[in-house]
């Protein structure tokens, strides 16, 4: 059998050649995916009940911004609240729930950077995910939340934001310039010296 | 060399002359594949083969020159010859089973990481060691793909080729007839005294009615049916290629996620929103479809009595969705396996449980928890499940509990159990701490389970809470209410955009095996010529025909029967129409449709006496 | 709510089918020693090696020898360039045949008379019979236990042993009526009847529901189609072994060894027929196991969300599949016929039973339905 395909070969040798490459070029391709192990974005021991994302910080040029949704929702101590309405002011949106263990150790430098803009043309928002109320205004009480968070235990402001620049896990800080523009994004825990730049960033190059 | 050949083709107990089958290589290599050794097609094999100069040398080590080397193409082309080669894909067919064996054997990480862990502790020796080996990861392991891959490889480098082959041959007529047909591995004869080139259109004729592709020449005929085997063949192998593209789509552009949802419960279907999300290599969060889920009610119906109690009878939970942010919300019952359907990405119901509610006050006695919490089964029969409150933002202590719920709960020798599944007779038992639960250092912990290391148990009377009762606890840390229950659906959302070319993958080739082995290739030959003289020596004027017949492998039988039946049906085709010829005016009928005349007959069984 | 009055009538009629499989393997018994030798057994210690190899067909013998003796008379001038020349070339003149060549072919002859299509013999008879009428009884008693429960009886381990079994017997009186192979049924009927009896007395669960998992349609279509290529491979698997038995045995008495159970061997055909048999029978049955893998692939994705995650149960469903793919290509590759083949065969019908035993009852996974308590 392998005398007749040497005949056959030879004389359809270009073509079987030509197989010959382009079937290992695909093994090796899938080769690249199947081997290697399906990337997670979770530990590997279940039971963590959310999404955790490597850190990483994004800011986008002003020719680049995808424009923000327009969302509207109650807030946690009851009151109406409009991103839109923030028109003028860089809006910081932070996703965070009261059980997630890195939001709670950035509340305080989230807190503080909030002190810190609060004369300037900043408004910081948070967005409880996947929260109860009571457990969420206990959390505000505690690290002393001086700024709203919607109240969003459905994550239906994050779906919003499909399409644009989502959020990716718990936590995740959006920076929305003053037309109502995604201008940066911070994935995982933040930084005070981190975010107080990119939120200076943003304020320097407003549009 | 070509009576080299032929006594060499003679010597393999086939015939197909040497310097035919160098003209019909193409049409027996078309054929030959990679069937070897059997009968006529593996001689036929040998000699195309030896009429292939330089292979006809290497292969085999038959008579190959002294003082010949391969340079690198040459080591390349044998390598890849040996890897197309049938024995090399029986041999990665095997090991293919074989490496797939520690896989069902070995608890598999990705399939049930509890019983890894559970593996580690029993062996902890021997854990590490195989961890090391992709042992609780084997089929994503890279010696695991390396043996598919080589398997595929050496499917792709055999069957395209002879895909294309095909492809070209298709249309093409049968190959010239053998000179001598009494060398194929069924051969008949017998005389008419038809002249000849009535003789072959009549045998013609009767092929052609049996749906042969017929060929004719200067005193043959050739024929040939069954070209849909090897296209089933072929059909079989590339629909395995393409069902290893799909599963390789599904790899890079599907994704899995696990979302639990607790009665009321709302969530969407982003990173943010899920408890687990297994990406493919291509997928980004924007790729998810932005559906949202809200579990209206949970109902399960157990077996009540029999020796089938307590087993599950029904599940059902009703859904409210919509299928992106502010569209219409649409109702469905989601059952085990009745999964929903929402752009594409498929929600499956794969498990439930009870959420029991607390409601804790702290010291200062403000509310700072009022919400349910997802308890786990630990056991099926009367779903005991075990789970864990905390309550970080109680002041001034941390709060956390940890203990059972007991659907019908019920006393066992002093050991709390469940007896039934459904909700009968619902307590909680938890034991209380109060100290640092850990989660204000940034560090993710599981929400089903308590890190009590900096914790300090509080003394609480261990009597089970029925709803409604409460734990105060001492030193005016706070109260825990047990305030009722709620059910909770574990859903798996899945999207594998390389499903449906998998399934049709797969029933391509379920089509073309089965195709493949219900037709057989046949070819049948005719040769018609003046008799010239009969076995006396006399003079005759009658026509010797012989039939020969051939097949691709016999290897189930039946061929022969088949091909006496055929040549029968020759012989009386061709002396039906030689009667009918000479049944003209004047004409005097000869023996010919008697039985076979002694031209044939008797040296059929003299030659039967001679081999006996 | 389960039928018990039912359920009884399954379980009487289940031991009444094997007491008389039982039965029926006596009379097969007593045909082997009793009965009248047929002409279709061939002795191997008589027959040439060409008719050994060719089976029992009269005509293949003819063609066998009638083609060496035209190789003789084909080789008459084998140095003359004329005769070799290619009648395919439109320039070469076209030159008489040989009339000899062709006067030493045998006739067209309608293919030999096949052995009878029903059994020769008394004994033969009664045991088919028999055979027939405990195969009757299973089928109600499977037939019986659906009704009980009002669903497809296949949930748990003794149905499923019970619906195999059922199946290899069924295989075997097909296989017997096509292949004229009725000397089979004593060597069938003994794993089934071994295995029934385990299943009764050990394996019994009694009459019930299904669990939510496996209330779907999906059940009738993909177990049903593991149940049906199961008992096509148990008929293949005793095939096998008693190719390799029977080779053994022509080997020896060929070499003139001392060879053991000749009354047996003497009334089986050769070896041979066994493995073509043999091979006939996974032809039906591979092609029957893709399709219960597909259809099981399918039920999967349905249930669980994704068509294939290795579940145990699901990878030795792969394994079996790849061995008795490598058994197909093993037929087709030079050297690897016969014994080779045989073996790897029997492989992977032990890769089926560790999947049906092995896989329910020590490796927990998805598939865990066998319903016994742990």
């Amino acid at each position: 059998m392998t005398r007749l395909r040497s005949a056959a070969s030879r004389a359809a040798r270009p073509s079987g050649a030509l197989r010959a490459v382009i079937a290992v070029a695909a093994s090796l391709a899938v080769a690249g995916c199947a081997a290697g192990r399906i990337a997670q974005s979770t530990p590997a021991s279940s039971g963590q009940s959310f999404v955790q994302g490597d850190y990483s910080s994004a800011y986008f040029s002003p020719g680049s911004r995808p424009k923000a949704p327009a969302v509207v929702g109650r807030t946690l101590g009851g009151g109406r609240l409009s991103l839109a309405a923030d028109r003028g002011n860089v809006v910081v949106l932070n996703f965070w729930g009261s059980w997630c263990a890195p939001c709670r150790r950035e509340a305080p430098a989230l807190a503080a950077l909030a002190a810190h803009f609060k004369s300037a043309p900043v408004r910081f928002v948070g967005d409880d995910v996947h929260d109860s109320s009571t457990a969420a205004v206990a959390f505000e009480r505690t690290y002393s939340v001086g700024y709203p968070s919607l109240n969003d235990p459905g994550e239906q402001v994050a779906l919003a934001f499909h399409g644009t620049v989502p959020p990716v896990a718990i936590p995740t800080t959006l920076l929305i310039d003053s037309s109502g523009h995604i201008a940066g994004r911070v994935v995982g825990e933040i930084s005070y010296r981190g975010l107080l730049s990119l939120i200076d960033k943003v304020l320097a190059r407003p549009r | 060399m070509t009576q080299d050949l032929a006594g060499r083709a003679a010597g393999d107990g086939a015939a197909v002359d040497g310097d035919r089958a160098a003209v019909t290589g193409e049409g027996v290599a078309a054929d030959g594949g990679s069937v070897a050794a059997d009968g006529v097609s593996g001689a036929a094999d040998g000699v195309s083969g030896a009429a292939d100069g330089s292979s006809g040398a290497a292969d085999g080590g038959r008579s190959r020159p002294a003082g010949s080397r391969l340079g690198v193409l040459g080591w390349l082309r044998w390598g890849w010859r040996q890897l197309t080669s049938m024995r090399t894909a029986l041999v990665l067919l095997f090991l293919l089973a074989l490496a797939s064996i520690p896989g069902s054997v070995l608890p598999q990480q990705g399939i049930d990481p509890a019983a890894v862990t559970q593996y580690y502790a029993a062996h902890p020796a021997l854990a590490p060691f195989l961890a090391r080996l992709s042992g609780f990861d084997v089929f994503g392991s890279p010696w695991f793909a390396a043996i598919y891959l080589l398997l595929f490889t050496s499917l792709a480098g055999c069957v395209l080729p002879r895909t294309f082959r095909l492809a070209r041959s298709a249309g093409q007529p049968p190959p010239a007839a053998p000179r001598y047909l009494g060398r194929l591995p069924q051969a008949a004869g017998f005389a008419t005294t038809l002249a000849p080139d009535q003789a072959l259109e009549s045998a013609a004729a009767l092929l052609r009615r049996r749906r042969f592709r017929v060929r004719k020449g200067a005193g043959w005929v050739s024929a040939e049916k069954g070209y849909l085997h090897e296209t089933g063949n072929l059909l079989f192998h590339v629909a395995l290629l393409g069902l290893l593209v799909s599963v390789a789509l599904g790899g890079l552009f599907g994704y899995k996620g696990n979302r639990l949802l607790v009665e009321g419960d709302t969530f969407a279907n982003t990173p943010v929103g899920l408890d687990v999300f297994r990406p493919g290599r291509l997928v980004t969060a924007g790729s998810l479809q932005p559906f949202s889920i809200t579990l209206k009610k949970f109902s399960a119906r157990y077996i009540t009595s029999g020796d089938q109690r307590g087993q599950p009878a029904k599940f059902a939970a009703w859904l409210r969705y919509n299928s992106r942010y502010g569209g219409p919300m649409r109702s469905y019952d989601l059952q085990v396996n009745h999964p929903l359907n929402v752009d594409g990405v498929q929600v499956f119901l794969i498990g439930h449980g009870y959420a029991p509610v607390f409601k804790v006050t702290d010291g200062t006695g403000a509310v700072r928890f009022d919400q349910p919490v997802p308890f786990i089964p630990v056991e099926q029969s009367g779903l005991t499940s075990a789970g864990v409150v905390k309550v970080p933002d109680a002041h001034p202590r941390q709060l956390g509990f940890a203990g059972v719920f007991l659907p019908t709960e019920i006393d066992v020798g002093g050991r709390l159990a469940s007896a039934f599944p459904a909700a009968e007779y619902p307590r909680v038992s938890l034991v209380s701490y109060a100290g640092n639960l850990g989660v204000n250092s940034g560090q993710p912990q599981s929400v089903y389970s308590l890190d009590t290391s900096h914790m300090r148990r509080l003394a609480v009377s261990p009597r089970p809470l029925a709803p409604g009762q409460s734990i105060t606890l001492p030193n005016g840390l706070g109260k825990l209410t047990f305030t009722g229950y709620r059910r909770w659906v574990s859903l798996a959302i899945t999207y594998d955009p390389g499903q449906l070319p998998a399934l049709v993958s797969a029933v391509a080739a379920l089509c073309g095996l089965i195709l493949s082995f219900l037709v057989r290739r046949r070819r049948m030959f005719v040769r018609a010529a003046p008799a010239g003289s009969d076995r006396d020596g006399a003079a005759s004027e009658m026509t010797a025909v012989a039939v020969g017949g051939l097949t691709r492998s016999d290897a189930a039988g039946g061929f022969a029967a088949e091909f006496a039946e055929l040549a029968t049906e020759i012989m009386r085709e061709v002396r039906g129409e030689a009667a009918a010829d000479s049944h003209q005016p004047g004409g005097a009928s000869t023996g010919d449709s008697h039985e076979a005349p002694p031209l044939a007959g008797d040296l059929t069984q003299a030659a039967g006496a001679k081999g006996e | 709510m389960p039928n018990t009055g039912l359920a009884d009538v399954s379980n009487v009629a289940l031991v009444l089918a094997i007491a008389i499989y039982a039965v029926a393997m006596v009379a097969y018994a007593f045909d082997f020693a009793f009965g009248k030798r047929r002409p279709s057994a061939v002795s191997p210690a008589s027959a040439t090696p060409a008719a050994a190899q060719a089976g029992t067909r009269p005509e293949l013998v003819a063609a066998a020898v009638g083609s060496s003796v035209a190789e003789l008379a084909g080789r008459g001038s084998p140095a003359d360039p004329a005769d070799l020349a290619d009648p395919a070339d439109p320039a070469a003149p076209a030159k008489p045949a040989e009339p000899a060549a062709y006067g030493v072919l045998p006739a067209p002859a309608p293919p030999a008379a096949s052995p009878p299509r029903w059994p020769q013999g008394t004994w033969l008879r009664l045991g088919f019979l028999l055979t027939c009428a405990g195969l009757v009884l299973q089928l109600t008693a499977v037939a019986t236990r659906g009704l009980s429960e009002h669903r497809i009886p296949w949930g748990n381990m003794y149905e499923f042993i019970a619906a195999i079994t059922c199946a290899a017997v069924l295989a075997l009186v097909f296989g017997a009526i096509r292949f004229r192979a009725y000397y089979l049924g004593l060597f069938v009927l003994l794993p089934v009847v071994l295995a029934l009896a385990v299943d009764v007395v050990v394996i019994y669960t009694p009459e019930g529901q299904l669990v939510p998992a496996l209330q779907s349609y999906w059940i009738a279509i993909h177990v049903t189609g593991m149940i049906i290529a199961i008992g096509a491979y148990i008929l293949g698997a005793v095939a096998a072994v008693l190719y390799l038995l029977l080779a053994r045995y022509e080997r020896r008495a060929a070499a003139g060894q001392p060879t053991g159970a000749a009354g047996i061997f003497d009334r089986l055909p050769g070896a041979d027929t066994l493995d073509r048999l043999s091979y006939r029978t996974i032809l039906f049955a591979f092609p029957a196991w893709t399709f219960a893998v597909i259809a099981g692939a399918i039920w999967a994705d349905h249930a669980w969300g994704r068509y294939w995650g290795w579940d145990p149960k699901e990878t030795w469903s792969f394994i079996i599949w790849l061995v008795y793919a490598a058994y197909l290509h093993a037929r087709a590759t030079a050297g690897w016929r016969g014994r080779r083949a045989a073996y790897i065969q029997l492989f992977g019908f032990g890769c089926v039973l560790f999947n049906l035993v092995g896989v329910n009852l020590w490796v927990s996974g998805l598939h865990s339905y066998a319903g016994l308590p742990h």
